[in-house]
This record gives C-alpha cells, sequence and structure tokens, in this order.
C-alpha cells in the first residue's frame, strides 16, 4: 500500500524543551491512525508539525510525497483542538470561506453533514456552545474529500450525545483512499474506530502497531493497554 | 491572491464602519459649532463648556482615526497570537497573500476613512455654511498645470508612503513573534518599529542628498538640485511628494525597494518561521 | 458497543454475527448488512468488519457476491455445523466453569437433569 504521510527522524523543541524526539511514521491510504497519549505528551505538536503551523528542528515530513505548504494544506483537512473560526462568522460564512479555499469542499455533503448535526446556517460562532463549535468544525472538516484527516482531540470536552455523534460522522465519513490520524486521550471511546495505534508518551513513540494484533499479542483491549502503559 | 481579502475585509467591516460613522458624526458636530460661532459673528467660543466640547469632537475624530488604524494592525497581530491563527495559517495560502490581503485591505480601509470623512465634511460645509468649497477646488485645480499627473502622482506616493508603514508594521510584528515567543513583551514590535522607521527614513534621506535627482511632476522631467533649489524644494526629504510637486527619484527607488524587501521578508518569516503555539 | 475481552474485535465481531444467525436474527440466504451500515452500527471501523466479513467467508458462513454484497450461506449443513460448533463451545465453557467451582465432570449431568425436572 502507498504512504500518503511519512515522518522521519522529527524533533521539535521549545525554547530548550524537547517537545518530540527522533519521530518515526509511516501512515497507508485507507487506514484510522490513532495517536494516543496524556496531555502534554506531543500529540498536538506532532499534528501541528503535519499541518506546518510549526516548524520542525530536525527530521523531514512528507504528505502526498511533499513537505508541509501549500499544497500539502490544500488536500488535508485539519480539525484544530480549539474552535478558530473567526469570531464573526455565522455558520454560512465558515461554509463560504470552505468552499472559497478548497476545492475538494463538497456542497451536499456540508448540507447533510449540518443537517446530522443539527446546526443552523444563520447560528454565529461566538454564540455557540462548545459541543456545538466542535460540530460545526467536524462538519466543515468531513464535508471535504481530503487525502488526509487530522482530528486533534475530536470527542475532548464534549456531552455524550455530542460525542456519540461525532463518533458516528467520523465512521459514516470514513474512506478508503484516504487517511485519518486522530489524536485522543479518551481511548475507551475511539479505539474501535482505529486501524493502527500510536503510543506517544513525553514526546517519543513508545509502542505502535495495529490495533488488533496488539489486542491479540497483549490479550486486552488498547484501553486497557493505555492504562498500563500510562496509569 | 485576494480570496483571503474578502475574509480580512468582513472581519474588519464591523469596526472600521463604526469608526468612520463616529467621526463623520463628530465632524458634524465640530462644523455646527462652526457654523453657530460664525452666525454669532467671530469665532469666539462664549463658555468654557463649549470649548471643551469642541476640543472634545476634535477628540473623538482623531480618536476614531487613530482606533481604526490600531485596528487594522491589531487584525494583523492576532493571526500570530490568537486561536484564529489556527484557521488562517492552516488554509492553503502562501506568506505572500496572506500578508498581501492584510496590506490591501488596510490601505483600503485608510483611504476609505480618509475620503469619507474629508468628502463628508466638505459636503457639509458647503450646506451649512454655504461656501461653496468644490467649486473653488475645482478653480484652484483647473489653475494648476498637469493637475492630473500631480493628483495621481500624490495618491501614489501617499499610497507608497503607507505601504512602506504599514510593511514595516508588520515586519517588526513578525519579527518580534519569530524572536520572542512569549506574549507578555509584546511591545517590543513598537521599539522595532521605531528604530526600523528611524534608521529607514535616515537612509532615505541620505540617499536623496547624496543624488539629488528629481522627477517634476507639474512639469514632467527630470531636474537637478539647481532647479529644485529654485522651485523652494528642501532637500530633506525622501521618497515624499513636495508641495512643489517635485519627487525624488533614488528617494522614490528606495521606497519601492523597501516596500519589495520588507514584504518578501515578512512573507518569508510568515510561511517558513512562525510557529503557531 | 462495547468489546471488553482480549480478543481482537474482528473475533468479537465475527462471534456477534454468528449468534445472529444461530438465532435466526440472520436468515439462511440473507442478505448482511453492508460493511459501512454494520461499521455505524457496531461504531467500529469499516475495515474491521471487512476483516470479520472476510473471516466468515473463510469458514464458508457466508458467500459475497460481486457487486451484490454479502449473504449467510443456505447451505443447511453447514449452518447446522455452525450452531453445533457453538453449543460445543457453550457446553465446554460451562464445564470448564462448573470444575472451577469444584464440581466433578461426572456429577453435571445430574445436576442438569435436577433442574430439568424442577422445570428452571
Amino acid at each position: 500500500m502507498e504512504n500518503i504521510v511519512e515522518i522521519k527522524g522529527l524533533t521539535k523543541r521549545y525554547d530548550r524543551k524537547e517537545a518530540l524526539r527522533n519521530i518515526d511514521l509511516s501512515i497507508e491510504k485507507g487506514k484510522v491512525v490513532g495517536i494516543l497519549g496524556p496531555n502534554g505528551s506531543g500529540k498536538t505538536t506532532l499534528i501541528k508539525l503535519l499541518m506546518g503551523l510549526l516548524h520542525p528542528n530536525k527530521g523531514d515530513i512528507r504528505i502526498d510525497g511533499e513537505s508541509p505548504g501549500m499544497h500539502t494544506k490544500s488536500v488535508i483537512s485539519y480539525l484544530p483542538d480549539r474552535n478558530a473560526l473567526y469570531s464573526w462568522m455565522t455558520v454560512k460564512d465558515a461554509l463560504q470561506m470552505y468552499q472559497d479555499f478548497y476545492q475538494d469542499f463538497d456542497d451536499k455533503k456540508a448540507e447533510d453533514l449540518l443537517q446530522f448535526m443539527k446546526l443552523d446556517r444563520t447560528m454565529k460562532v461566538s454564540n455557540m456552545s462548545k459541543g456545538m463549535k466542535e460540530k460545526l468544525n467536524l462538519a466543515l472538516v468531513l464535508s471535504r474529500r481530503a487525502k488526509v484527516y487530522i482530528l486533534d482531540e475530536p470527542i475532548a470536552g464534549v456531552d455524550p450525545v455530542a460525542r456519540d455523534q461525532i463518533l458516528d460522522a467520523i465512521i459514516d465519513n470514513y474512506k478508503e483512499d484516504s487517511a485519518m490520524i486522530i489524536t485522543t486521550h479518551l481511548v475507551r471511546d475511539m479505539e474501535n474506530i482505529f486501524d493502527q495505534v500510536v503510543f506517544l508518551g513525553d514526546g517519543e513513540i513508545i509502542l505502535s502497531g495495529e490495533a488488533e494484533s496488539l489486542r491479540e499479542e497483549k490479550n486486552m483491549q488498547i484501553d486497557d493497554l493505555y492504562k498500563e502503559i500510562f496509569g | 491572491m485576494f480570496k483571503y481579502a474578502k475574509y480580512e475585509l468582513r472581519g474588519t467591516m464591523k469596526f472600521l464602519m463604526g469608526a468612520i460613522i463616529l467621526a463623520l458624526g463628530a465632524s458634524t458636530g465640530i462644523q455646527l459649532f462652526i457654523r453657530r460661532e460664525t452666525r454669532s459673528g467671530g469665532m469666539t467660543l462664549e463658555s468654557d463648556l463649549m470649548a471643551f466640547l469642541m476640543v472634545a469632537l476634535v477628540f473623538v475624530v482623531v480618536g476614531a482615526i487613530i482606533g481604526g488604524m490600531v485596528y487594522l494592525i491589531s487584525s494583523y497581530r492576532r493571526e500570530l497570537y490568537e486561536d484564529r491563527g489556527y484557521l488562517t495559517f492552516s488554509l492553503p495560502l502562501s506568506g505572500s497573500q496572506l500578508l498581501g490581503s492584510k496590506l490591501i485591505v488596510a490601505l483600503f480601509w485608510g483611504t476609505v476613512m480618509g475620503i469619507s470623512i474629508i468628502l463628508y465634511n466638505l459636503v457639509l460645509a458647503q450646506l451649512l455654511i454655504g461656501y461653496d468649497l468644490f467649486g473653488e477646488m475645482w478653480r484652484i485645480a483647473g489653475q494648476i498645470d498637469n493637475f492630473g499627473f500631480l493628483f495621481a502622482g500624490s495618491i501614489v506616493t501617499s499610497l507608497m508612503e503607507s505601504s512602506v508603514t504599514l510593511l514595516l508594521v508588520y515586519f517588526a510584528i513578525t519579527l518580534s513573534r519569530v524572536s520572542i515567543k512569549s506574549r507578555k513583551i509584546g511591545s517590543l514590535w513598537f521599539i522595532l518599529f521605531i528604530v526600523l522607521t528611524s534608521i529607514v527614513t535616515y537612509i532615505q534621506e541620505f540617499i536623496a542628498n547624496q543624488l539629488p535627482m528629481y522627477l517634476d511632476l507639474s512639469r514632467m522631467n527630470i531636474i537637478g538640485q539647481q532647479e529644485a533649489y529654485i522651485l523652494g524644494v528642501d532637500s530633506q526629504f525622501g521618497g515624499t511628494l513636495s508641495i512643489q510637486g517635485v519627487v525624488s527619484i533614488p528617494g522614490l527607488i528606495f521606497q519601492l525597494l523597501l516596500i519589495g524587501g520588507a514584504f518578501i521578508a515578512t512573507s518569508y518569516m510568515l510561511e517558513k518561521k512562525i510557529d503557531i503555539v | 458497543m462495547n468489546f471488553d475481552s482480549g480478543l481482537p474485535i474482528y473475533m468479537q465481531i465475527v462471534e456477534i454475527i454468528k449468534t445472529r444467525i444461530v438465532t435466526g436474527i440472520l436468515k439462511s440466504g440473507e442478505k448482511l448488512p453492508s460493511v459501512r451500515d454494520m461499521a455505524t452500527e457496531l461504531k467500529v471501523n469499516p475495515n474491521t468488519i471487512q476483516r470479520s466479513y472476510g473471516e466468515l467467508e473463510r469458514e464458508n458462513i457466508v458467500f459475497t457476491q460481486r457487486g451484490m454484497g454479502t449473504f449467510v450461506t443456505d447451505e443447511e449443513s453447514t449452518l447446522k455445523g455452525l450452531k453445533a460448533t457453538m453449543a460445543r463451545e457453550k457446553i465446554i465453557s460451562f464445564m470448564e466453569d462448573m470444575e472451577r467451582l469444584g464440581y466433578g465432570r461426572d456429577e453435571l449431568p445430574g445436576i442438569i437433569e435436577k433442574m430439568i425436572v424442577e422445570g428452571k
């Protein structure tokens, strides 16, 4: 299978502190990869390096054959770990922006997702609850036919109903020809959707592999394994 | 290129329109005072309160203009320090496209604000005081040789000067963001901006003085120091159009280079050096 | 859906589908839900469902018709065999549990008979 994401020897320092140390990771098309680790383990740093929001101190990142830049940004659909939509925007404005900037944006799909998430086009972003913002952002992200989806903590801090909706939307929008990278520390809720998991602790990969093989090998679910590693 | 400008424009619309309306409102107040005073013969503000109100209104106009400028600068700064940067910097947008959009929208608002305040006041003066300012201006313009050139020249040079100032601001903000991560020392950019502006002004004057070649827009020819002196041009300026319609050619070229250089350097930092933390 | 044992999820899904077939929720020759629908229902990765269907096909319990979907086999013998195998597994696990409780294998028929007579 073709690797859509290739990371080699990736190191990132903030001032003196090493946030990521010598990360190697390859991700195939059609795979859903869980990046698991407690807060501060380097998950978001890794994601932001992939997005080109941060620049590495060492190492190489290739996404769709190119290092992070204009091209990779146009093929990655990114859900940040916080709402970043401008506060003046309504749902309609946000849709318009995605349509203007991303050629792979699918109107019809956006329509369905908004309906599924029960979001109204006239709602203003700044008046939304955290859960609604999360759902809007996810709806926008999943409305694209991207090569890579990167979801940073998609279910953190939302109520259980929204959590289920978000999970359903992720599963429904799985595509064989694109990869999904999802970070989470809520392993119990999400482990069933991962093909591959990467345990990240203190900026290093502690363990990685096929989720099913790990279950078989360790004779436990990924959540239990997570608790064993980080507990 | 200008895809992003649309969103920058929409994002700054509310505040800038508010500032313009405020400035126009205060101008109206000022003009009403002037009318009252002229009607009652002489411009003596009769009470301290009136004098105070008049001064306050002038401050409101100036404040609205400064507020608009500060807001436009902060709109750039916020991309580098606030959560919205997560969206802006994940868009497939090059550093130069982002910077270009910010610059164009800031210039646009500066122009709209300037023109609307001036025009509004002229029209109002005509209505309230009955003095035909437009006719008078038209008459004066007709008497000036090559008025079209002068007019275009003054627009181009003032846009260039505004661009230099804005780009130095953007450059200073970006450079201080790249070199110091902490937001606390946020005012560093301002010191950097002052230093940069001083250096740039010094170089510009130096070049203009060393290479005395001027473009005389009212006659459309190139003149030297002698002719400039005769026209009464003070040689102590860089790329600015003098009141006589003369501009230093080396100063102008330096300004162009400066715009290009600051633009490229800032775009480069935006694209390759900024860490959105 | 929570998958609690240490088994891989695709194996647990194989068991779920087998149970559905044996208990008649899925009938002989009936079409299985599409991979995507099944994934949404069980909230798992579609690749996992694909693997479960693959495993079931390898065991001849289901068959795939190109462009049509996946169907439960209509071979009665296979279905009977499946039922027998599952029954066997249940009984073995029951016997192991009882042994852990301290009963001897020879005591089991008596206990069961007694319960049947009592109508429980």
